[in-house]
This record gives structure tokens, sequence and C-alpha cells, in this order.
């Protein structure tokens, strides 16, 4: 008898499928009625004695869940949001206001100075080499 | 006692709102199922008495997380096994350093609770040797005999309880039943 096969005596032991699935099986393989008769003789031998519970398990439970003080659950995620907009208004805000102003920044005002004065003795220079070719060829 | 799952979508809805009859009607079908079950799993009846109020308030304070997948049995059986192993584990901790001066494991023992049970011995040496053969199953085995046999929950709520795949808690029951019968066998209890 295959795996499958026993599968489908004990789901038909257990009630999960009906007997119509298990008919052929039952009567064309003796193994599967041996099975079907070894699972029902263990579960008769099984079969528990009446047992009283001691205590009132589910009244106790339902008292004692019944009397706890109730958890308000804050809905965290429509706080969430809000602040996370705010944050990235505040962020913002804080770029655009406090950016640096390249005009009074006084390393860019520095620099630009520097070239300045460049481009003055460039031009000095340029006026002095002019002034001395003239002066030679005078002379 | 929820008799349909629509009729038990109902109670679990009004217990999920605090309504106290409803958390007990909820539970109150189950209580000797579960109790029976944690007796036979920690052999002990103060224990499993302990063990199975601790569930059944477990299970009330997380009705929200329950699904509706199932049946509500499984899910609480689920509940039960769950604690009863926090609870070995606890015990087996515990039991190393409960040890007497004599050297004795000092674990308290209570009567088995069943009515009978010293008539019952005496009356059927086959019910008392299948249960022995049961206890030497390899557990998840075991486990899945226990909750078919003694408590005739169905394969598929099996599966939910143990969270295993249908067809593995099939193969533990085939390995099983061989098991069994070859032990019955070996004690001179054959099959009529």
């Amino acid at each position: 008898m295959t795996a499958e096969e026993e599968n489908k005596v004990l789901l038909f032991w257990s009630g999960e499928i009906d007997e119509s699935e298990v008919n052929d099986l039952l009567a064309e393989n003796p193994d599967a009625a041996k099975l079907l008769a070894e699972l029902r003789r263990q579960a008769n031998l099984a079969n528990p004695d009446e047992i009283q519970i001691p205590r009132p398990f589910a009244a106790i439970a339902a008292e004692t869940v019944a009397a706890e003080p109730k958890v308000v659950r804050f809905p965290t995620y429509r706080v969430w949001a809000p602040i996370a907009a705010a944050a990235a208004i505040l962020i913002l805000t804080t770029i655009i206001v406090f950016k640096p102003d390249p005009q009074v920044d006084p390393t860019v005002s520095r620099r630009a100075a520097i070239d300045a004065e460049i481009a003055e003795l460039e031009i000095a220079v340029a006026e002095l080499e002019q002034s001395s070719r003239f002066s030679r060829r005078r002379s | 006692m929820p008799s349909d799952p629509e009729n038990e979508a109902q109670i679990v809805a009004r217990a999920q709102a605090g309504d106290r009859d409803a958390m007990q009607a909820l539970l109150q079908p189950y209580e000797t199922q579960v109790y029976r079950f944690l007796v036979n799993r920690l052999g002990n009846a103060h224990d499993a008495a302990d063990v199975t109020q601790d569930a059944f308030v477990k299970a009330l304070r997380n009705l929200g997380k329950y699904e509706h997948r199932g049946q509500f049995r499984a899910w609480l059986f689920q509940i039960a096994r769950n604690e009863s192993l926090n609870f070995i584990q606890k015990r087996n901790r515990m039991s190393t350093a409960t040890v007497t001066e004599d050297g004795e494991n000092r674990m308290a023992q209570e009567p088995d609770p069943r009515p009978g049970a010293d008539q019952q011995l005496q009356e059927s040496e086959e019910r008392e040797q299948i249960r022995e053969c049961v206890g030497k199953l390899p557990e998840k085995e075991g486990e899945v005999v226990r909750l078919r046999l003694e408590q005739d929950i169905t394969f598929r709520e099996i599966a939910e309880i143990v969270e295993a795949p249908l067809n593995t808690v099939l193969g533990r029951m085939r390995n099983a039943t061989r098991r069994l019968r070859d032990c019955l066998e070996l004690h001179g209890f054959v099959p009529a």
C-alpha cells in the first residue's frame, strides 16, 4: 500500500473524507482494511475515561480578563505622518533661509578681490611692456 | 456551544468586545479536552490545572489575534501546547535545583484524577499497555497520537496545532500506528 493510500485510510478514519473516496481501496486492498481495523482498535483502547475538571477554567478566565483595565491603543500612525511632514518642512526652510549668500560670503569676496588685483597687475604689466617697446623704438 | 463557524464568529466578536458571557461560552466546550490533553502531556493534574488556566486567560487576552482561518479549537490547543512547552522547559530548569540532600528529585506528584484508575488498571491491562506504548513513542509521533486518539481531533486541526504540513502529520501517524501495533504485540496483545 502506498503512503498516499494509507493517508486516505487515515483521513477516512478521522472523518475528514467521505466513504466514497476509500470504498474501492478498502474493497480491493486487504492491507487497507487491516489498517483501518488497527486504527479503530487502537482508538478504542486509548479511549480516555471521563475526567473531571478541578475548577471552572472558562468562568475564571472570563472573570479575570473582563476585570482587567482596557488598554486604549492610540493610533500612532496618525501622529507619525504629520511629524514627518513638519520635519521635512523645517529642514527645507532651514536650507532656504540659511543658504549662504555668495555676495556677503567673505571667502567669495576675498577671492574676487584677489582676482581683481591680479587683473590690475596684469594690465599694469602689459602697459609697462608696451611703454618699454615704445622707448626702445625711439632710442 | 459554537456549533458552526458563523455562530462561533459571532461569539468571538462579542468576546472581543468584552462580553464576559461570550468569553465563557467560547471556552467552556473545550475545558475538559484541554485539561485532559495537558494532564496526559504534563503527567501531573496540579500542573495541568495551572497551565490550563494560564492558557485560557492567554487565549482571551489575545483574542484580537485570532484570524478565523481555522477552527477556534485548533487555535486554543495551539496556545495550550505552547504554554505546556514553556512550563516543561521551566520545570526542567527548576528540577536540577530541587534535589534533596539524599539526592532524590522532589517534584510534586498529584494522584491520577481519573476516577477508578486503579480499577481500570486491574480490569484492562491492554488499555494500560497502549498508554505505555504511546509514552514510548518519539515525541512528535506521540503528540499526534495523543491529539488524535485521546482528543478525537482531526488531522487538519492537528496540523494547525503542531504547525506542520498535513502530510507530515499523517506520516507521523502512520509510523506511530506501526510502532503501537508492534509494541502491543511484543507484550502479548495481538489483534483479534
